[in-house]
C-alpha cells in the first residue's frame, strides 16, 4: 500500500509544475477556445471521411498549404490579410463542401452572425469569395457553436445559441462544450437543439457521439445530393 | 481532507494559478462558487394563508402542495476545490491532449506540414497559438507531471471516495 503524499509538499509540487506544463499563450482565455476549435474541426473532418469523403486543404489564393493558418476570431470568407485555410471535403460524385473556422455567415433575417465551423457547399463560398459578401446559411450544412471553459459554463451561452440557431438555416446548428453544464444542457434540450459536451480527448463517449451526430448529417447530405 | 484544509488548499492553489498566468481560469472558477450549485428545492406552491381568512378544512389540503423549483447553495470546501483542480486539468492538460489530437490528425493528411497556426485578430498583439508536427517533450513531460500531481490530489480531497 503507497503513502499518501503530504498535502504542503502536494501544493508546493503542483505550484513548481505549473510553469513548465503551461503553454506561454494559454495565460489567456482566447488561446484554449482556439485549440478548441482546431480540435472541433478535425473531429468534422475525421466524421466526414469515415461516410467516404476525401479531405484536402487550400489557402485563401487557391494555394495548397504546408502553413496552415486558421482563422478563431470571425472574419469573412474572402479576408486575405493571412493566408487562410479551409478544408475542401469531396464525396464521390457530390458537390464539394468547405469547412471553415471563424467566418461571417448571412441569417434569415439578413443579419450576419459568426460561425465557429462552419461547413458549406462550395459554390456558395466561391460565389461569397468573388462577391465579397458573407455566405447563406441555408448553403450551409452545419453550424458549429465552440466554446471552451475551464469551468462554469453560463445560461447565456444557451440563450445565445437558441436566438442564433432561429436566424440561422444551415441545416445543422450544433452546440459543442468541453465542458458540462447542467443548466445550459437542460436549457438546450428543452428548446430541442443539438449540443455536445464535454467534448475533450479524455472523453471518448461524448467525442464518438459528437463524430457520430456529424456523420449523420453527412449521411443526409450525401442522400440529398445523390443523383 | 477537512474544511479547513480544502479552504487553504483552494487559496494556495488559487494563488499559484493567477502568478502563473491562469487569473482567467481561477476568474471563472470564482464566478462559478458566487454563481452557486444548481440544485432542485421542493417549496410551498401557494403562500401561507393568513390566519384570518383560514377555514380549516378547506385550506389545509392547498397549504401542504408542494412544487419542485431550481435552486442555488454555496458549494462546499471540497467541491470548490475539486473544481478548481477539474479546471486546470482542462485548461492545461485537456488542451495538450486536444493539440496532439490535432497533430495526429494533421499528420496523418498532410504531407510535410510544417506547422498549424491558430490566428486571432481580435486580441492585440496576441501572438498565434502555433501546433507543430514535432513534439516539444519537455512540455509533454511537464504536463504528465502535472497530471499526476492533480489526481493526486483529488485522491486526498476525496478521502478515497471519487466525487
Amino acid at each position: 500500500m503507497g503513502t499518501q503524499p503530504n498535502l504542503p509538499d502536494l501544493l508546493q509540487a503542483i505550484q513548481a509544475a505549473l510553469g513548465p506544463a503551461i503553454l506561454p499563450s494559454l495565460t489567456t482565455a482566447s488561446a484554449g477556445w482556439d485549440i478548441f476549435e482546431a480540435y472541433v474541426l478535425s473531429i468534422i473532418l475525421e466524421a466526414a471521411e469515415t461516410e467516404g469523403a476525401a479531405i484536402a486543404f487550400r489557402n485563401v489564393d487557391g494555394s495548397i498549404p504546408t502553413v496552415f493558418t486558421f482563422r478563431t476570431s470571425p472574419g469573412h470568407i474572402w479576408w486575405d490579410s493571412q493566408p487562410y485555410t479551409h478544408a475542401e471535403i469531396q464525396f464521390p460524385n457530390l458537390p464539394l463542401l468547405e469547412a471553415h473556422t471563424g467566418v461571417y455567415v448571412s441569417g434569415k433575417s439578413g443579419l450576419i452572425h459568426e460561425a465557429d465551423v462552419l461547413v458549406l457547399l462550395s459554390e456558395e463560398a466561391q460565389l461569397s469569395r468573388q462577391n465579397q459578401v458573407p455566405p447563406r446559411s441555408k448553403r450551409s450544412i452545419i453550424a458549429a457553436e465552440c466554446k471552451f471553459y475551464s469551468s462554469g459554463l453560463r445560461i447565456g451561452l444557451a440563450r445565445a445559441f437558441v436566438g442564433l440557431c432561429s436566424d440561422l438555416s444551415s441545416r445543422e446548428c450544433f452546440f459543442i462544450t468541453n465542458i458540462t453544464g447542467v443548466s445550459v444542457e437542460k436549457l438546450l434540450t428543452h428548446q430541442r437543439k443539438k449540443w455536445q459536451s464535454p467534448v475533450q480527448p479524455s472523453q471518448a463517449v461524448a467525442v464518438d457521439r459528437l463524430r457520430n451526430a456529424v456523420q449523420d448529417v453527412f449521411k443526409d447530405f450525401r442522400a440529398k445530393y445523390r443523383l | 481532507m477537512t474544511d479547513h484544509e480544502c479552504e487553504t488548499a483552494f487559496e494556495q492553489l488559487e494563488g499559484a494559478m493567477t502568478n502563473a498566468g491562469l487569473l482567467w481560469v481561477t476568474s471563472e472558477v470564482n464566478e462559478e462558487i458566487r454563481f452557486g450549485r444548481t440544485v432542485t428545492k421542493r417549496v410551498s406552491s401557494r403562500p401561507d394563508t393568513p390566519e384570518d381568512v383560514a377555514n380549516e378544512g378547506l385550506t389545509d389540503k392547498r397549504r401542504q402542495s408542494k412544487v419542485t423549483v431550481a435552486a442555488t447553495r454555496p458549494y462546499t470546501a471540497k467541491e470548490k476545490l475539486r473544481m478548481l483542480l477539474d479546471s486546470l486539468e482542462q485548461v492545461i492538460v485537456e488542451t495538450q491532449e486536444m493539440q496532439n489530437a490535432v497533430k495526429t490528425y494533421f499528420t496523418s493528411h498532410a504531407k510535410n506540414w510544417r506547422e498549424l497556426r491558430l490566428v486571432r485578430t481580435d486580441a492585440a498583439g496576441r501572438e498565434p497559438v502555433i501546433i507543430s508536427p514535432t513534439t516539444d517533450e519537455e512540455r509533454v513531460r511537464g504536463v504528465a507531471h502535472l497530471r499526476g500531481l492533480i489526481v493526486a490530489l483529488k485522491g486526498i480531497a476525496s478521502d478515497g471516495n471519487p466525487a
